[in-house]
C-alpha cells in the first residue's frame, strides 16, 4: 500500500457506499449474503413449486377432473416433486448453515467462499434448466422426482425437457456439494480460537453431520444422473436389467441421505429453539451430539427399503439398518421433551414452530419406519400411504423447522422482528391446512389409492378424503399468504427494530449486530467469553450471580462444559 | 485454533470414526447381498472413502496449522458467476447440440480474467486491508485468553470439590 493510497480497514472493502449495490450481492463473497441469495431463491421457488401443488390439488379434488391434460399433469408433480426437493428444501437446509456456522463457531468468514458463491450460482443455472422445460415443445419432465429407466431413457419420454431436467438436477446437487463442502471445512478448521468442538452449539452439529452426508452420498446421484444422461443418448443399455437396478442403487444410495439432509438441520433448529425458550441449555448435548452422528452415519446403510419391491434388495439387511434409526432418533426425541420438562417456556411463533415440529415430525418418522418393514412396504408402495408418510416427513416436519428458523433468525439478519400476531395466524393455518391435507392421504393409501394418477372414477371411493385435502391445501396457501404479507409490512414499516438479541438467545450469533457486521464479529460486538455451548447464557448467570452475591461463579462452576476438542 | 497438534487433529478423528462406522456397516452387507452382484457393497465402501478422503484433508490441513479463522479472502466472486456459466453451457451442449459451444470461450475467458484479478497479491498477509483484498482481522475477543496457570489453577479446585463432594480429604 503506498502512501498516498487510503488508509482502508477490512470494513472499507469494498466500500461501504457500494456494499448495497447489486453487483455486490452478485459479486460477494460474503458467506452471509451468499446464504441469503440461496435462500431467497428456494424460498422464492417454494411459493412457485406450491402453486405447482395446488393445481394438483385441483385436479384431484374431485373425480373424473380433467383441468389439466394427463401429460401436463405428468409434468406438474414431477416438477412439484423434484423442485421441492432438489431445488427447495436441501438448498435451504444447506444454506441456513452457510449463514449460521460461521457466526455460531465464532469465524469471521467461511472458508472458500468463491466456490460457496458458485455453488449458488450453479445451483441458480440448474433451476433454470429444470423450468425451462416448461417451453420445450414436449413439455417439462415427467418421469417423477427419482427419474427411473427405462421409463426416463429417450425412447420412452423424447423431448428436450426431460434432458434439460437431468442436466439442471446434476448442477443444481453440484452447486449443493459446493457450498456443504465449505461449511463442513469451516466448522471443523476454521473455529474461532476458544470454541472447540465441544463447545460448538447443537444447531452446528447437526450441521456437521448434514454434510458429512452431503459428502458421502450426494456424488452418488452426479452418477445417476450421468447414467440417465448416458440412457438419453444410447436408450439401448436400459433394456438390460443391470443397468436399471444399477441406477436405482446410485439413485437411492443418494436420495435416504438427502431425506435426512433435508430435517437434520432442523433437528439442530428446533433444539436451538427449544432450548432458548425454555431458557436453559439443551437436555443431554453430548447424547445428542454422538445421536447425529450414528444418526448420519446410519442413513448411508438404509437405501435398499426404497427397493424391497424389485426383489433385488435384501430385505433383512436394509430393515434391520432401517428400524437400528429409531435409536438416536429417540436419543434426540428425549433431548426435546427434558429440555422442555421444567424450563420458563416462552410461547413465541418460533417456539410455536418448533413444539408442532416434534409430533408432526414424529409421524413421518414412524411411518418411515413402517414402510421400511417390507411386509408393509409390499402393501403400500406406491400407494398414497408413501405421499402421507412423505409430505409428514418434509411439509408436516422439514416446513415447519424451516418456519421456526425464519422467525427465528430473520431478526438477526435484517434488524427487524415480524409481527407476533401474523405470525400466529400463520403458524395455526399452517397446522391446520398441513394435518388437514396430508392426514387423509394415509387413508387414501390404504385404500388403494396409487400415487401419480391423474384422475378417478367416482366408485373408486376416493372423492372424500380427495375434497378434505384440498381443502386443507387451500389452508397452506391462506398461510403461506400470511407470511408474504407479515414480512413485506415489517420490512416496509420497519416499525420494529429487534436489537442485537430479541430472543436471550444462547449461542454467539446474538452477541453480534443484527445484520452481523462483514466479518461477523468487530470491535463494538467482540467474542465473548466461550466455555460451553452456551456462551452468552454462561454470561447472564455469571452478571446475575455478581449482582445477587458480587461473586464470579466461574472461578468455581465454570469447568462443567467441558471444553476438550 | 492453533493450540496443540493433538487438538487440530481432533476434527479428522470425528471423520474418521464416521467414515470407519460406514466401512464396518457395508462389511456387514456381504453377509446379505448376493456376491454376483456387489453393487451395494461398492457403493457403501466408495461413500465411505469419500468422507474418508475430506477427513484425510481435514487432518493434513489441521497439521499445517491451517485450522484457525479464515483470515485471508478474496474480497470479490466473479469467477463463480463465470464458470457456473461455462457449466450451463455445457449441459446445453449436451441437450441442444455441439453448436452451443460456440458461446463457451466468452465465459471461459472472463472466469481466468476474473480469477487473476479476485488473487490475493503474494505480500497480502502483511497488508491488512490492501485495496483489491478483503482481510478480516483476528476476531476480536472481550479479554484475553485464560492463561495455562489460571487453567491448572481452576483445575485443582475443580477436583478438590470433587474430592470434598465424595467426602475425601481435600
Amino acid at each position: 500500500m503506498t502512501a498516498t493510497e487510503p488508509d482502508r480497514t477490512q470494513q472499507d472493502v469494498p466500500p461501504s457506499s457500494r456494499r448495497g449495490t447489486a453487483a455486490a450481492w452478485l459479486t460477494t463473497t460474503d458467506h452471509k449474503r451468499i446464504a441469503l441469495l440461496t435462500l431467497g431463491t428456494a424460498l422464492v421457488l417454494f411459493v412457485v413449486v406450491g402453486l405447482i401443488a395446488l393445481v394438483v390439488r385441483a385436479q384431484l379434488t374431485l373425480p373424473d377432473q380433467h383441468l389439466v391434460s394427463n401429460d401436463l399433469y405428468n409434468g406438474l408433480f414431477t416438477t412439484h416433486g423434484s423442485g421441492m426437493i432438489y431445488l427447495v428444501v436441501t438448498p435451504i437446509a444447506i444454506a441456513l448453515g452457510l449463514y449460521l456456522v460461521p457466526l455460531q463457531v465464532g469465524a469471521p468468514a467461511v472458508a472458500a467462499p468463491r466456490l460457496a458463491m458458485a455453488g449458488f450460482w450453479l445451483y441458480l443455472a440448474g433451476t433454470v434448466l429444470i423450468f425451462a422445460g416448461f417451453a420445450t415443445a414436449l413439455g417439462p419432465a415427467a418421469g417423477g422426482w427419482y427419474a427411473y429407466p427405462p421409463l426416463n431413457s429417450s425412447r420412452y419420454l423424447p423431448g428436450a425437457g426431460q434432458s434439460l431436467w437431468i442436466a439442471g438436477v446434476f448442477l443444481a446437487v453440484l452447486g449443493m456439494i459446493f457450498q456443504a463442502g465449505t461449511v463442513l471445512w469451516t466448522a471443523l478448521l476454521k473455529r474461532a480460537r476458544s470454541v472447540t468442538l465441544m463447545r460448538m452449539p447443537v444447531f452446528t452439529w447437526s450441521t456437521i453431520a448434514t454434510n458429512l452426508m452431503v459428502i458421502g452420498a450426494f456424488p452418488s446421484l452426479l452418477a445417476a444422473m450421468a447414467l440417465l444422461g448416458w440412457g438419453r443418448v444410447f436408450p439401448d443399455i436400459f433394456t438390460e436389467n443391470l443397468w436399471n437396478i444399477a441406477y436405482q442403487h446410485l439413485f437411492w444410495f443418494f436420495a435416504h441421505p438427502v431425506v435426512y439432509v433435508m430435517f437434520f438441520p432442523f433437528v439442530g433448529v428446533v433444539a436451538e429453539v427449544l432450548s432458548t425458550f425454555a431458557g436453559r441449555r439443551f437436555f443431554g448435548y453430548r447424547a445428542t451430539v454422538v445421536s447425529l452422528l450414528v444418526f448420519a452415519a446410519f442413513s448411508m446403510s438404509v437405501w435398499g427399503h426404497h427397493m424391497f419391491s424389485t426383489g433385488q434388495a435384501s430385505n433383512d439387511y436394509y430393515s434391520l439398518t432401517s428400524i437400528l434409526l429409531l435409536v438416536p432418533a429417540g436419543v434426540e426425541y428425549f433431548g426435546f421433551l427434558a429440555t422442555l420438562v421444567g424450563g420458563h417456556l416462552r410461547f413465541t411463533v418460533p417456539m410455536l414452530f418448533a413444539i408442532a415440529f416434534v409430533p408432526q415430525f414424529l409421524v413421518g418418522g414412524l411411518t418411515g419406519i413402517m414402510v421400511a418393514t417390507p411386509v408393509i412396504d409390499y402393501q403400500v408402495t406406491d400407494s398414497y400411504f408413501i405421499v402421507a408418510h412423505w409430505h409428514y416427513t418434509l411439509a408436516a416436519g422439514s416446513l415447519f423447522g424451516i418456519f421456526a428458523a425464519f422467525h427465528f433468525w430473520f431478526p438477526k439478519a435484517t434488524g427487524l422482528l415480524l409481527d407476533e400476531r401474523l405470525g400466529r395466524w400463520q403458524f395455526w393455518l399452517l397446522v391446520v391446512g398441513t394435518n388437514t391435507t396430508f392426514l387423509p392421504m394415509f387413508w387414501l393409501g390404504l385404500a388403494g389409492m396409487p400415487r401419480r394418477l391423474a384422475t378417478y372414477l367416482p366408485q373408486d371411493g376416493f372423492t372424500t378424503a380427495n375434497v378434505i385435502s384440498s381443502a386443507g391445501s387451500v389452508l397452506i396457501a391462506l398461510s403461506v399468504i400470511v407470511t408474504i404479507a407479515n414480512v413485506v409490512t415489517s420490512v416496509r414499516d420497519r416499525r420494529r427494530p429487534a436489537g442485537d438479541d430479541p430472543w436471550q438467545g444462547l449461542t454467539l450469533e446474538w452477541a453480534t449486530a443484527s445484520p452481523p457486521a462483514p466479518t461477523n464479529f468487530d470491535d463494538q460486538h467482540p467474542l465473548p467469553r466461550i466455555r460451553s455451548f452456551t456462551p452468552l447464557l454462561d454470561e447472564r448467570e455469571r452478571e446475575e450471580g455478581e449482582e445477587r452475591t458480587g461473586d464470579d461463579p466461574a472461578a468455581h462452576g465454570g469447568l462443567r462444559s467441558g471444553g476438550s476438542s | 485454533m492453533t493450540g496443540p497438534a493433538v487438538k487440530a487433529d481432533a476434527p479428522a478423528h470425528i471423520v474418521g470414526l464416521w467414515a470407519t462406522l460406514n466401512a464396518a456397516l457395508a462389511g456387514a452387507i456381504v453377509l446379505y447381498v448376493e456376491p454376483l452382484f456387489p453393487l451395494p457393497l461398492v457403493l457403501h465402501l466408495v461413500g465411505a472413502a469419500l468422507v474418508t478422503i475430506f477427513g484425510v484433508a481435514v487432518l493434513v490441513a489441521g497439521r499445517r496449522g491451517g485450522a484457525g479463522p479464515q483470515l485471508r479472502l478474496p474480497y470479490r466472486s466473479v469467477a463463480a458467476l463465470a464458470g457456473a456459466t461455462v457449466a450451463l453451457l455445457l449441459a446445453l451442449t449436451w441437450v441442444f447440440g455441439l453448436w452451443v459451444l460456440a458461446l463457451v470461450p466468452y465465459p471461459l475467458l472472463v472466469a481466468v480474467v476474473m480469477v487473476r484479478r479476485e488473487r490475493l497479491p503474494v505480500d497480502a498477509t502483511t497488508q491488512a486491508g490492501a485495496p483489491g483484498t478483503r482481510s478480516p482481522v483476528p476476531v476480536p475477543v472481550e479479554r484475553p485468553l485464560t492463561t495455562p496457570e489460571v487453567c491448572a489453577r481452576a483445575l485443582e479446585i475443580h477436583h478438590a470439590q470433587q474430592r470434598r463432594g465424595r467426602g475425601e480429604a481435600t
